[in-house]
């Protein structure tokens, strides 16, 4: 009878080493999540909301272009409008919660920088204008 | 007589370990065809999360709907891709599965009394147009009402008629796999 009661035990640590490690498989099967679609999208986002930002036709300044305020900006106009333009917009069109920063470079001299974000995807728009190469940079983050 | 009574002792012994390995099996047989009916559950819905976020990538650049290549949507495209869209119905279905299109305008904030108004023809003619509406909702399919997943983007869109271009939000609402 010890024999046999010694042999139930012995089926019994197999059976429970078993069941362990069947239960660490099914903890790792669901750690595989899908981050990289949510880094795709909000690498989409911050493209496509610099895309938009470039185009948007600004209706409180006289329908001008952000593109427009750079170039007043690089030309010593005036730098203040284009921030303002800058939260008008993406406060509308950000996500709560989105914060961004914003650089614009003529020729490769820093004209103008504003925001606090430095984890994120960084998206670029190129332009020409009068003869000058200006470049915008957005980073999207997440508070 | 004793020796008998061994046997029997080892005949229950042995059904006994039969009964609990059997026992332990057929658990393991269940919790393992539970969690892999979940598990192919979640995948479906990673197919179609996967599949709605490729849509969004692409809905950008599609002909019916795009400025000419120049990564916006046209506006004055929706109303024809509709009604194209009435005529040749179960091609869109089989290219945009079971899904909800949207696309909402963000920028310029529309008035109160635009939000969530629908765009359609009767809104398009009258002179308040573009400031009357503020929502186009260009493909709609989810024939058994499901619940769905909704993932968006900001699209710029461009007004032909007014050329000029605002902000929008084009959103995809998925319904759990990918059937059509």
């Amino acid at each position: 009878m010890k024999r046999a009661q010694s042999e139930v035990v012995g089926l019994l640590v197999i059976v429970v080493i078993l069941i362990f490690m069947g239960v660490i498989y099914l903890g790792f099967a669901n750690l595989a999540g899908n981050g990289s679609l949510s880094s795709q999208r909000a690498g989409m986002e911050t493209e496509n909301a610099l895309n938009a930002l470039v185009r948007v036709n600004l209706e409180e300044y006289d329908g001008k272009t952000v593109q427009d305020l750079v170039v007043e900006c690089a030309n010593r106009i005036d730098c203040d409008t284009l921030g303002y333009a800058l939260n008008e917009v993406y406060g509308a069109i950000l996500r709560p919660g989105t914060d961004f920063s914003f650089w614009a470079k003529m020729e490769e001299e820093e004209i103008y920088s504003v925001g606090v974000c430095s984890i994120g995807v960084v998206s670029s728009y190129v332009f020409v204008r009068d003869g000058n190469y200006y470049e915008l940079r957005l980073r999207l983050c997440n508070e | 007589m004793i020796k008998n009574r061994r046997s029997q002792v080892h005949v229950s012994e042995t059904i006994l370990v039969l009964f609990v390995v059997i026992v332990i099996l057929m658990l393991g047989v269940v919790v393992y065809f539970k969690f892999s009916v979940e598990k192919n559950k979640d995948l479906a819905e990673e197919l179609s999360e996967e599949q709605a976020t490729i849509m969004l990538a692409k809905a950008v650049g599609l002909q019916e709907l795009s400025c000419d290549g120049t990564g916006c949507i046209d506006t004055a495209k929706f109303l024809p891709f509709k009604r194209v869209l009435g005529e040749d119905f179960d091609m869109y279905r089989r290219i945009f599965g079971r899904k909800k299109i949207t696309i909402t305008e963000i920028y310029p904030v529309p008035h109160d009394s635009a939000i969530d108004v629908e765009c359609d023809v009767i809104k398009y003619i009258q002179m308040e147009y573009p400031e009357n509406c503020g929502k186009w909702t260009i493909y709609d399919y989810n024939p058994e009402n499901e619940l769905g997943a909704k993932i968006s983007t900001i699209v710029s869109l461009y007004y032909p008629e007014f050329d000029e271009y605002r902000v929008g939000r084009l959103e995809i609402e998925h319904y759990g796999d990918i059937r059509r």
